[in-house]
């Protein structure tokens, strides 16, 4: 096959070859087992030979009660080498195509008729099921047609895809009307795309997003922070805080109110020069007591309920020009450097000084004063 | 007192687990207390607990369990919330373990493991006896890997619905208590620090005997109230915030000891201010304490250094400051020379009538004459 091609399309995405832990995948994914009924699920861009993924759904498909399950895997992927080939380390021989390929499964029977179905009869379907394995004439880009057949055909699609094609990635799941859980970097919440998702409530965060998760990388993958790579066992693995679960299934997590102790007082919660609103420096803190519009960091999605608070922008979109306020000397970072006026909220810090905050979330409190 | 084994099997365990997370765990047919609410979620690694589903499969031992029995029916396990999570998460399906180089979870395994994983005999000594006797001997036992701290084995005790009305104040990351009082105090809610400190705080100082008057009391009410009266007068007399110095302050026993008196505030600030900024206090958090009981040791008052005590000493020649007067024995003419480590500096005018701790107002004296003089 085209390796030329290959090797292009995996230098420009470079970065995007983060492969997710099955610990991480089992501890987020059982949060909704039993709406995986009767479902077909997809997972694309991810190569089933290296994927945890679609893994850990071969191995439960029986379990789960799926009725199919079919993925993709991407000719920009580093499949030379198969140093990342997960078969290999599970002592299973499954040969892999050299092409570009599509799994679907519909059923796993005990093949090997040892009284147990594991991954060693998905692998036994593999080998010997040619329709389970067909390879694709293109490359397996999830917005080929070959790959939007397929996401027509599922119900969920639950993957971790490339974190520089989020937006894109995202938008295509919402055009098809399709549910999904898969990961990506909280910091994408922010973007013109995807926020207004959160604010419609067509987007929430799944469940286990606090903390580190390391994820496989390929060998050349360099950085510098110690703290941030490990080998084990000969794999390598980099960490990265901020993955977040992003879903659209429906989570127990987002009808828990928030519990509010706080109550308002003008000292501890500035209100903004440029926007009629206050400012609330953690999402723990907001006052149970206040009316208006109340700026909070962007981890307030992380706790967003609905039914509690309304969603009213982001200090991006709303702020208003501070040219109209004061004067250009007069505004300034946290550092005390001048900064551009526009796109952020400004409060007072001594007389004719005003300092940026960091993004802010607007929201406004559902109902009366409890 | 009755310690006894009990036979029960994983799969009986297993039987009704469920995870409320925040809101506690249970299993065994929602009879036992796994993790009560708001008790500390033990970190634990996954490499431990898929050695607890390894130790379960080989039919090799698991360590020794202790449940408590209460009064109402209900058990709390003492020792082995780690273990019993874990094999119930597993017969759950929350996580698959290695076996063979392939990863399977329950429902991967044949029937026949799967049985016997399910027929896997736990040993589990349940006791009975009062709530003393319980504590007495769970702090004994007390050895397991997920040490639990004292107020949590005494939460795991005492249980009622005081206890759980105390929990959900006291004990919730970001709960009320926490709210009302973290720029006072420090403790972590989730490991039962803050209600241990409110239980020492109302007690005071006897905080197992106030657990055991109030276990059956049905609300934990008089608890809180106490506690946010200590706060409330805290804010009160100490109006401006200092939160690094202000934390460190026993505010109970300041409240227990002067909470009934009114205060001026700003007369209270003028006070604390002027003592920050005198360079001689190094207590800073004893300010508070000073200015209400008045007792200069809580200030912490700095001492003459190295230099300055040598100073003193070269000036004064090795003689006792007190010359004729001075304490020693057989001294009476001050003429005895000492060595400087059978000296102390002393403040000339003392610190509370403006003496500073500058050199001119450092004097050696001998080590008689300074206890006497501390005696006045
Ligand atoms: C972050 S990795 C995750 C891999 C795998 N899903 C996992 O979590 O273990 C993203 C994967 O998407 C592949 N990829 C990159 N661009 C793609 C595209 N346009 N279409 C489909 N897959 C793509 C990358 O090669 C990479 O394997």
């Amino acid at each position: 096959m085209a390796s030329n091609e290959a090797l292009s399309a995996r230098n420009r995405s470079a970065l995007d070859e983060w492969y997710t832990q099955l610990v991480d995948i089992e501890a987020e994914l059982r949060h909704y087992r039993p709406q995986f009924k009767g479902k077909t699920v997809f997972c694309n861009c991810d190569d089933p030979f290296e994927s945890n993924f679609f893994k850990f759904f071969a191995m439960n498909f029986n379990q789960l009660g799926l009725r199919k399950l079919s993925a993709t895997s991407y000719a920009g992927s580093p499949i030379t080498g198969q140093q990342l080939s997960l078969f290999d380390a599970a002592g299973l021989q499954a040969e892999r195509p050299r092409d570009v390929f599509k799994v679907e499964i519909s059923e796993v029977p005990d093949r090997n008729d040892d009284g147990a179905i594991d991954l060693s009869d998905v692998e036994h379907l593999l080998r010997h099921d040619a329709n389970v394995m067909t390879p694709l004439k293109g490359d397996g880009d999830f917005r080929s047609r070959e790959a939007i057949e397929l996401l027509e055909e599922a119900d969920v699609v639950v993957t971790n895809p490339p974190f520089s094609l989020f937006r894109e990635f995202i938008a295509q799941l919402i055009d098809h009307g399709k549910q999904f859980l898969v990961l990506g970097d909280q910091n994408a919440a922010k973007y013109s795309s995807i926020f207004p998702l959160f604010v419609q409530n067509k987007v929430w965060f799944g469940y286990e997003n606090g903390g580190t998760k390391w994820f496989r990388v390929p060998d050349e993958y360099t950085i510098k922070t110690k703290e941030r790579w490990k080998i084990e066992d000969g794999v390598k693995y980099q960490s990265m805080g901020r993955v977040y679960w992003y879903t659209n299934l429906e989570t127990t997590r987002r009808h828990q109110n928030m519990v509010l102790y706080k109550r308002y007082s003008p000292e501890e919660y500035p209100t903004y020069v440029n926007y009629d609103g206050i400012d609330v420096d953690r999402a723990s803190d907001i006052p149970m007591d206040y009316e208006g519009h109340m700026g909070v960091p962007i981890t307030f999605l992380d706790r967003y309920n609905p039914e509690q608070f309304e969603i009213v922008g982001i200090s991006t979109k709303l702020a208003e020009p501070m040219a109209k306020y004061a004067e250009p000397d007069q505004y300034v970072s946290a550092k005390g450097n001048r900064v551009g006026g526009t796109g952020k909220f400004f409060v007072p810090i001594a007389k004719d000084r005003y300092r940026g905050v960091y993004e802010r979330v607007v929201i406004r409190r559902i109902g009366g004063v409890s | 007192m009755k310690i006894e084994p009990i036979g029960v099997t994983v799969g009986e365990v297993a039987a009704g687990f469920v995870d409320n997370q925040e809101e506690g765990v249970v299993a065994y047919d929602g009879l036992l207390n796994v993790r009560p609410p708001y008790q500390r979620e033990f970190v634990y690694k996954t490499t431990q607990r898929d050695l607890v589903i390894n130790t379960i499969r080989n039919g090799y031992p698991l360590n020794v369990m202790y449940w408590a029995q209460n009064d109402d029916g209900t058990i709390e396990v003492l020792d082995g919330q780690q273990r019993t999570i874990s094999f119930c998460q597993y017969v759950a399906e929350h996580f698959s373990v290695d076996v063979d180089g392939n990863p399977k979870g329950f429902h991967n395994l044949s029937p026949t493991q799967r049985q016997q994983i399910l027929d896997y005999e736990l040993m589990v000594y349940l006791c009975e006896g009062t709530e003393e006797e319980k504590l007495a001997w769970f702090e004994i036992v007390n050895i397991a890997g997920e040490t639990l701290t004292e107020q949590e084995l005494r939460n795991a005790i005492y249980t009622g619905p005081w206890l759980a009305h105390a929990k959900r104040i006291f004990s919730r990351p970001g709960g009320p208590a926490y709210q009302l009082a973290s720029k006072y105090v420090t403790g972590s809610p989730i490991r039962q620090e803050l209600l241990e400190k409110a239980i020492d705080w109302v007690s005071p100082g006897q905080i197992k005997d106030y657990m055991q008057v109030h276990q059956h009391d049905p609300d934990a009410q008089e608890l809180w109230d106490h506690f946010q009266a200590v706060i409330d007068w805290v804010m009160a007399t100490f109006s401006v915030y200092r939160g690094k110095e202000m934390k460190r302050v026993d505010w109970g026993d300041l409240f227990r000891r002067f909470g009934e008196t009114e205060y001026d505030p700003d007369a209270m600030e003028a006070r604390v201010s002027e003592l920050m900024q005198d360079l001689d206090v190094d207590s800073h958090p004893g300010i508070y304490e000073y200015v209400l009981d008045g007792d200069e040791r809580h200030l912490k008052i700095r001492k003459f250094d190295d230099r300055q005590r040598r100073e003193a000493y070269e000036r004064q020649r090795g003689l006792c400051a007190n010359g004729d007067r001075c304490k020693t024995p057989g001294n009476s003419d001050g003429k005895k020379k000492f060595g400087i480590e059978e000296m102390d500096a002393d403040h000339i005018v003392p610190w509370s009538k403006g003496g500073r701790t500058i050199p001119e107002n450092c004097q050696m004296l001998c080590v008689a004459c300074n206890r006497s003089k501390g005696d006045f």
